[in-house]
């Protein structure tokens, strides 16, 4: 029998046969810690060492007794103080005040990392960052905003997808910054929420002065996915007076987004325009080799080593994403420090899937279908029609990808949906889309629209 | 059980035991004490099952046994009483309360009820002044407050190391350090460290006094006792890693002024009246000045201003403060003058004795 459930059987016994408040008080959270098989020995753990004295001297002989009427191996019976259990008598209610609405700060006791004066985290460095033909461009522009700071390509956005490396990059460039310029020049990096609720607090406090000293008595910003303040007018406002006081002052400001400026629907025009006025860099998926190469820079920061083979079949089989590539790693370094051995193919598919696969909400093939038509302004027909006119040709191979991508279907499955194709058509269709959004951020950029509106509905 | 007990020896044991009663709980025992008259002793016990204090009291036995009835009225019994020689007698649970010329029957429980106070392995020892221990306690114990999200910081962590015993408590606002170092420990081992429960403390402090003369601290797995002549105090420790906290407190200090404690106190009080709910107030520190700002607004109310001279070395500094940790932390000291030094307006200020380095005090700025 399994412990807890041979311990719950005592307990129910021994409820009947004690006080109701004497059980709640001595015995209710009790556990059964181990038992050894061979000299039938039961260690019972006890929340405080009042309820240890109690149990040994009073209750014995009840728990041995009824332990033995469930488990007739149990010859006798310790007890022990569970550790990590918590108090039994809460001794002072803490005052319910009235809620502060701005939380001081609170002393380093965790020993984080960060910086308080910039929030750098100092883990990320330009020395860590591993540079391939998807992100050179951001690199060498970041490169040079460190050395001429706020002088070239100010201000400069960063956009690409999900786990690419941009609050890498950027953060590295504050940290870069703040160490060769030392206390000359004040770095400040912030995410765009954080700004939001700065905003949000100063309006709501009346203290609109304290955000114009805090974002305009600094050399560098560094605001991390900008686009969220799209949509969010008061803030859109306040940041840019903030961008204007500081360019015009030349201070640098490196900003960061998962898209370009022009793909923010909700960014205002003069905001946009300003975005766009000075460099705009993106960052790509990374190619194989680069993930490779990610992939022995971590296990040479962690100081851990991977088969060259098992680490090639990760980089292989994640494309898109350099966080999961992170994620898979730490998997497999943490299963093959915990087993001690190497690990197999087949576990290494398992954690890749855990890793990588979302589980979408029940999406149909006419979902996608009906989305994509929407998305291009073409009726559905047209895609599951024999027609080849340029205008669906892009629409129908972006269904075939999606339905591969999303719902995973079989390409003789795919073919047969959309007008009774050849199941080569599909796979040639899916090869293109996959190359092609690698290589044209406009392709990618509307399938992650789609996706998106996939999603909402 | 028979004895005979003066008035203000079982009131000064009941002011020991008083506060070790459970207030709420499932089992109503809890809100009993024990009495026991066992061999040459007259011994009071309470208990919470957190926490247990028993006090010995002196009396003349003629009958041993024990009885246990509830601390509220046996308390006011006795606290009203106004003869000074009181028999107390127990018959089975009962227990009858005799002066000349007063009588009462309390009814009691079967002392067999009463929880069993665990034993301690004594093996673990040191021992110190009653009085230094309750004053380095008492300098630290105000940065502290009860948490059920952090019970590792709702204590007052308590390290022995070669001869030195370090005290320090934090509400992950503000930290009070206190090392004590003197020849007056003694103990049998080189390194221990525990979390005492912020209540326990409090009750340290409040039934431990001066006239104790030596505390003999026991340290077991998870518990601690505290001995005197005549008082047992019994805790559990509190399980858990108190926070690395040697890095916060700022070994170095750019701006460093030096001020009258006092002065300041009041300054504070005075300047806190315009400050706002997060109760914050300014300091403004220039160069060229020897005095220091400090000044606190409110939208709707209004603002003020207080210059005090101090003594600067180092750079200006403009800060902000919450007040009632500057004034929690400068009631800790009892210098004439205190060291307040700071790094920048966002890192940890700290307050030191300019005579006595083995106090400290370390805040934390309200940033912006």
């Amino acid at each position: 029998m399994e412990h807890e459930s041979l311990w719950q059987n005592v307990l129910g016994e021994i409820e009947l046969q004690v006080s109701r408040p004497n059980f709640l008080t001595w015995l209710k959270n009790s556990q059964l810690v181990e038992k050894s098989e061979k000299e039938g020995v039961v260690l019972v753990g006890l929340p405080n060492n009042f309820a240890k004295e109690w149990v040994k001297n009073r209750y014995h002989k009840l728990i041995l007794g009824s332990l033995r009427n469930f488990d007739g191996s149990v010859r006798s019976v310790n007890y022990t103080v569970l550790a990590g259990s918590s108090p039994v008598v809460v001794l002072k209610q803490q005052k319910v005040g009235v809620k502060e609405n701005k939380p001081p700060d609170e002393l380093p006791l965790s020993r984080s990392l960060i910086d308080p004066e910039t929030n750098l985290n100092p883990k990320y460095t330009l020395d860590s960052f591993v540079v391939g033909s998807s992100n050179e461009l951001a690199f060498a522009a970041i490169q040079a905003v460190v050395s001429t700071v706020g002088k070239k390509y100010n201000p400069l956005f960063i956009y690409g997808g999900v786990g690419l490396g941009k609050t890498h990059l950027i953060q590295a460039a504050g940290n870069v910054i703040k160490e060769r310029y030392n206390k000359k020049c004040k770095v400040l990096y912030v995410t765009s929420e954080k700004f939001i609720n700065d905003v949000v607090w100063a309006v709501r406090n009346k203290r609109t002065e304290d955000i114009k000293k805090k974002y305009r008595d600094i050399d560098v910003l560094i605001i991390d996915d900008i686009q969220f303040i799209g949509g969010k007018p008061t803030t859109e406002l306040e940041f840019f007076y903030t961008f204007n006081a500081l360019y015009e002052n030349n201070k640098q400001i490196i900003m960061s987004s998962d898209r370009a400026p022009a793909a923010i629907p909700t960014l205002e025009e003069r905001l946009r325009s300003r975005f766009e006025g000075g460099m705009i860099a993106d960052v790509t998926y990374p190619d194989y080799e680069m993930r490779l190469a990610i992939l022995k820079t971590k296990c040479i920061e962690q100081g851990v080593s991977i088969n060259q083979k098992t680490l090639e079949y990760i980089a292989t089989k994640i494309q898109k994403n350099i966080r999961e590539l992170d994620g898979v790693l730490n998997k497999v370094v943490f299963y093959e420090q915990y087993k001690n051995k190497e690990i197999d193919e087949k576990k290494l598919d398992e954690i890749i899937q855990e890793t990588s696969h979302v589980s979408p909400k029940n999406i149909t093939t006419n979902e996608i279908i009906k989305t994509v038509a929407d998305f291009y302004e073409i009726s559905q027909i047209d895609i599951t029609n024999k027609g080849r006119k340029q205008e669906v040709v892009e629409p129908r191979q972006v269904v075939m990808y999606l339905l591969r991508e999303v719902l995973k279907l079989s390409y003789p499955h795919i073919g047969e949906k959309l007008g009774k194709r050849d199941h080569t058509t599909v796979i040639h269709a899916h090869e293109k889309i996959s190359k092609e959004i690698t290589q044209n951020p406009s392709l990618n950029q509307k399938l992650l629209l789609i996706k998106e509106r996939l999603y909402k509905t | 059980m028979k004895l005979i007990i003066l008035k203000n020896n079982l009131a000064e044991a009941l002011f020991s035991v008083e506060r070790s009663i459970s207030t709420s709980g499932n089992l109503p025992i809890l809100k009993n004490i024990l009495i026991s008259a066992e061999g040459e002793r007259i011994i009071i016990t309470a208990t919470n099952l957190e926490m247990a204090v028993s006090h010995t009291c002196p009396g003349k036995i003629s009958q041993q046994g024990r009885v246990t009835v509830p601390l509220g009225v046996f308390s006011s019994i006795i606290k009203n009483l106004n003869s000074e020689r009181i028999t107390l007698e127990a018959k089975e649970e009962n227990l009858f309360i005799i002066t000349d010329n007063y009588e009462a029957t309390l009814q009691g429980t079967d002392p067999k009820e009463f929880p069993i106070i665990p034993e301690i392995n004594t093996k673990n020892s040191f021992s110190i002044e009653a009085v230094d221990f309750l004053n380095s306690v008492k300098s630290v114990i105000i940065a502290t407050q009860f948490s059920d999200i952090r019970p590792e910081i709702s204590g007052v962590y308590i390290r022995y190391k070669e001869g030195k015993l370090i005290f320090v408590a934090t509400d992950s606002f503000r930290l009070a350090e206190k090392t004590f170092q003197s020849v007056s420990i003694s103990s049998n081992f080189d390194d221990v460290s525990f979390i005492l429960p912020l209540h326990t403390a409090e009750e340290l402090l409040r039934v431990i006094n001066d006239s104790d003369g030596q505390i003999n601290i026991f340290i077991d797995q998870n518990q601690i006792l505290f001995s005197t002549k005549t008082k047992n105090i019994i805790s559990r420790l509190i399980d858990g890693r108190f926070p690395d906290y040697e890095p916060i407190i700022p070994k170095e200090t750019e701006t460093e002024i030096i001020i009258n404690r006092s002065e300041l106190l009041s300054a504070i009080k005075l300047t806190s009246s315009f400050s706002g709910r997060t109760n914050d107030i300014h300091f403004e520190i220039s160069e060229n000045k020897k005095v220091m700002e400090i000044q606190s607004s409110e939208g709707s109310l209004g603002k003020n201003t207080y210059k005090i001279p101090i003594k600067l070395k180092g750079p200006s500094i403009s800060v902000t403060f919450n007040w009632k940790y500057i004034s929690d932390g400068l009631k800790t000291h009892s210098s004439e003058d205190v060291v307040f030094g700071f790094n920048s307006s966002e890192k940890p200020a700290a307050i030191r004795n300019p005579k006595d380095p083995s106090l400290v005090y370390v805040v934390v700025p309200i940033r912006r």
